[in-house]
C-alpha cells in the first residue's frame, strides 16, 4: 500500500531481495562501468546500502526504482572517485559529478552502441538506459535520480538526440 | 506553449501517463512538427540499445551474480551481521549493566519519550529530520545564487611496484566561482578566483538555458549541447545519505549555532564512510526559514578499501611510471538570494569571441 512502510528485512528477506534483483542491478551496473570485477564490487555495495537504508522504502511497488536509485548513486560515486584521480595537468574547473569521461579504453572498435554511449555524460547515459531499456517512466527516473520530473524529461530528450546523432555518425564512419 | 513542453509531453505520451485529451493533442502536434517526429523516431536506436544491453559477460547472463563470488557474498552477510551486532549489543549492554530490569525498563521508556518529543514540534526537529527538510526546501526553490569554493590536494608519486617509493610531489589548489540557478535546469557559473600552478586548463564559464549549453573555454564561447550538466543537488546530498538520515541512523550531530551572512543558523555535521571514501558534510541551516545557507563537504578517497577502488589511481604514462592521485577534496557552497528574480541570457557573442571580462 502506498505510503505505508515495508517491514524491515531480516536476513532471509534480504537474501530474497538479492536473489530477485541482483542480475538486473548487475546488468545495469555492468553496462555503466564495463568491468566485471568492479560490477561485482559495486553490485554488492548497492545491496549493502539497500540493507542499511531499508527504512527509506515506503512501498513495495517502489522497490525496483528504489534499488535503481541506489545503483545510480553507487555508479555516480564510482565515477566521482575515478574523476578524483585524473592527472593534475588536466584538472577541470567544472568538476561536477556529471563531467566524467567514461572508460572508453575498454570499448571495442565495433561496439558502436558502447562507443556512442561513452561519448555521453554518465548521467545522460544512465537516463537513456533507464528509459529506453529498463522501461522506467520519466517520473520514475526523476525519483531514481533525485531530480525534478521536468529535468528528467529534458535529460531523456537530450540523451536521445545526442545518442542518435553520435550513433548514426559512427555507423556512417564504418560504411565503405 | 513552448516547444520544449511538447517534447516533455511526447515523453509522457510514450510513457503512457497522459489523459486521453492531452494524448490527442500530442498526436495532433506530431503531425505538424518535424522536430518532434524526429525525436519520436528512436526505434532503431532503441533496439540497438536493448540488444547491446543484453550482451553481458556469461557470468551475468540469466544467472545471479553473487553465486559466482561466494566469498564476497559471505563477506557481505558477515559485514551486515557485524554492523547489526555493533549497533545493538553495546546499547543493550549500557542499558542493562549493573541495573535491575525495572530500572532498565524505566530508562527505555524515558528514551522513547525523548524520541517522541524530538520528532514532534518543528522547533525541536531531530538533526536528521532537519537536514532532510532543508534539502527538500532547497529543491522547492524557484531560484538562488551561490558561491562555490573548491580546494583539493593532488599528488604525483612513483608507482611502488615499479620504482622505490619517493617523496611525493603535491599541488594544493583552490578555485572559486559564483553561480545562479533557476530551477530545474537553467544554470550559470563563472569562475572568479583561480590559483595554483598548472590549473588554468579547462577553466570555464558556462551558461545552460532552454536546453542549450554554452561554454567559455578561455577565448571563445562554444555551444556544447552534448554536455549535460544539472545543478548538482543530488551530488550535494547523495540519496543514500538522505536515506540514512531519514531513518535516523547516519552519523549526524548538531553543533553550536552560528551566524552566516547575518542569519542565525543551526550547524549539523554528517559523516559517512563506505568502500569509496570518507565523507564529511557540514550544513548550516537558517534557524527561521530552514533553508541551507552553507554546505562544506570534504572527501578523502580510501585507496586500500576495495579492489575496484585500488584500480582507480593507477595512471601509467611514459617512464618512470607515476601515479596521479587526489588526496582530498573540499567544496564549500554559500547560498543566498533565494527566489530572487534572475534573468539568464545566452552569451551575446556566441559562438565567437568571449564576453569581455570572462577571459583569464
Amino acid at each position: 500500500m502506498a505510503g505505508s512502510k515495508v517491514p524491515v528485512c531480516n536476513e532471509a528477506d534480504f537474501e530474497l531481495l538479492i536473489e530477485g534483483y541482483q542480475t538486473r542491478i548487475a546488468k545495469y551496473v555492468y553496462n555503466q562501468v564495463k568491468h566485471v570485477e568492479d560490477t561485482q564490487d559495486l553490485t554488492q555495495e548497492v545491496f549493502l546500502r539497500a540493507f542499511k537504508a531499508q527504512e527509506q522504502l515506503r512501498s513495495s511497488q517502489a522497490l525496483v526504482s528504489w534499488l535503481f536509485s541506489i545503483a545510480v548513486n553507487v555508479v555516480r560515486d564510482y565515477y566521482r572517485q575515478k574523476q578524483k584521480t585524473i592527472p593534475i595537468a588536466s584538472v577541470q574547473w567544472a568538476d561536477t559529478a556529471q563531467w566524467v569521461d567514461p572508460p572508453s579504453e575498454l570499448l571495442e572498435e565495433d561496439d558502436l552502441v558502447g562507443r556512442a554511449l561513452a561519448r555521453l555524460p554518465q548521467d545522460t547515459a544512465a537516463c537513456l538506459l533507464l528509459h529506453e531499456v529498463e522501461g522506467f517512466t520519466a517520473r520514475e527516473i526523476a525519483a531514481i535520480l533525485n531530480i525534478r520530473p521536468d529535468a528528467a524529461r529534458q535529460r531523456i530528450v537530450r540523451a536521445r538526440r545526442a545518442f542518435k546523432q553520435t550513433y548514426q555518425g559512427l555507423s556512417h564512419e564504418g560504411q565503405p | 506553449m513552448k516547444h520544449e513542453r511538447w517534447e516533455y509531453l511526447l515523453i509522457d505520451y510514450e510513457d503512457g501517463v497522459l489523459d486521453q485529451e492531452t494524448s490527442a493533442q500530442v498526436v495532433q502536434h506530431l503531425q505538424e512538427c518535424t522536430h518532434c517526429r524526429e525525436l519520436q523516431s528512436f526505434g532503431a536506436e532503441r533496439l540497438a540499445l536493448q540488444q547491446w544491453y543484453q550482451q553481458v559477460p556469461t557470468a551475468f547472463a540469466g544467472s545471479p551474480v553473487m553465486p559466482y563470488v561466494p566469498a564476497q557474498r559471505e563477506g557481505l552477510h558477515q559485514h551486515v551481521k557485524g554492523r547489526l551486532a555493533s549497533l545493538t549489543l553495546p546499547l543493550l549492554h549500557k542499558v542493562t549493566r549493573g541495573r535491575t530490569m525495572a530500572t532498565a525498563v524505566a530508562g527505555a521508556l524515558a528514551a522513547i519519550l525523548l524520541i517522541v518529543m524530538l520528532w514532534s514540534g518543528d522547533s525541536n526537529r531531530s538533526p536528521g529530520i532537519a537536514v532532510v527538510n532543508a534539502y527538500d526546501k532547497l529543491q522547492s526553490l524557484e531560484s538562488l545564487r551561490y558561491t562555490r569554493t573548491v580546494s583539493r590536494l593532488d599528488c604525483v608519486v612513483s608507482d611502488p611496484s615499479v620504482l622505490p617509493p619517493s617523496y611525493p610531489l603535491c599541488v594544493e589548489s583552490e578555485r572559486e566561482a559564483v553561480g545562479e540557478v533557476v530551477f530545474p535546469d537553467w544554470w550559470h557559473e563563472k569562475p572568479i578566483r583561480p590559483t595554483g600552478p598548472g590549473l588554468t586548463g579547462g577553466y570555464s564559464e558556462f551558461i545552460i538555458i532552454e536546453g542549450h549549453t554554452y561554454v567559455n573555454t578561455g577565448s571563445t564561447w562554444a555551444q556544447r549541447d552534448d554536455i549535460d550538466l544539472q545543478f548538482p543537488l543530488s551530488w550535494l546530498f547523495p540519496a543514500d545519505i538522505l536515506a540514512l538520515l531519514q531513518q535516523g541512523s547516519a552519523s549526524i550531530e548538531e553543533l553550536a549555532e552560528e551566524e552566516i551572512a547575518g542569519s542565525v543558523t543551526k550547524h549539523y555535521r554528517i559523516q559517512r564512510q563506505d568502500i569509496f571514501e570518507a565523507l564529511l558534510i557540514d550544513l548550516w541551516v537558517g534557524k527561521e526559514d530552514e533553508l541551507p545557507r552553507k554546505i562544506y563537504q570534504r572527501s578523502e578517497p580510501l585507496f586500500d578499501q576495495s579492489p575496484a577502488l585500488a584500480r582507480f589511481p593507477i595512471s601509467t604514462k611514459g617512464f618512470p611510471v607515476v601515479v596521479h592521485a587526489n588526496i582530498w577534496r573540499a567544496e564549500t557552497y554559500m547560498f543566498y538570494d533565494f527566489n530572487a528574480s534572475i534573468a539568464l541570457e545566452p552569451p551575446p557573442f556566441c559562438c565567437g569571441p568571449a564576453i569581455q571580462g570572462s577571459e583569464h
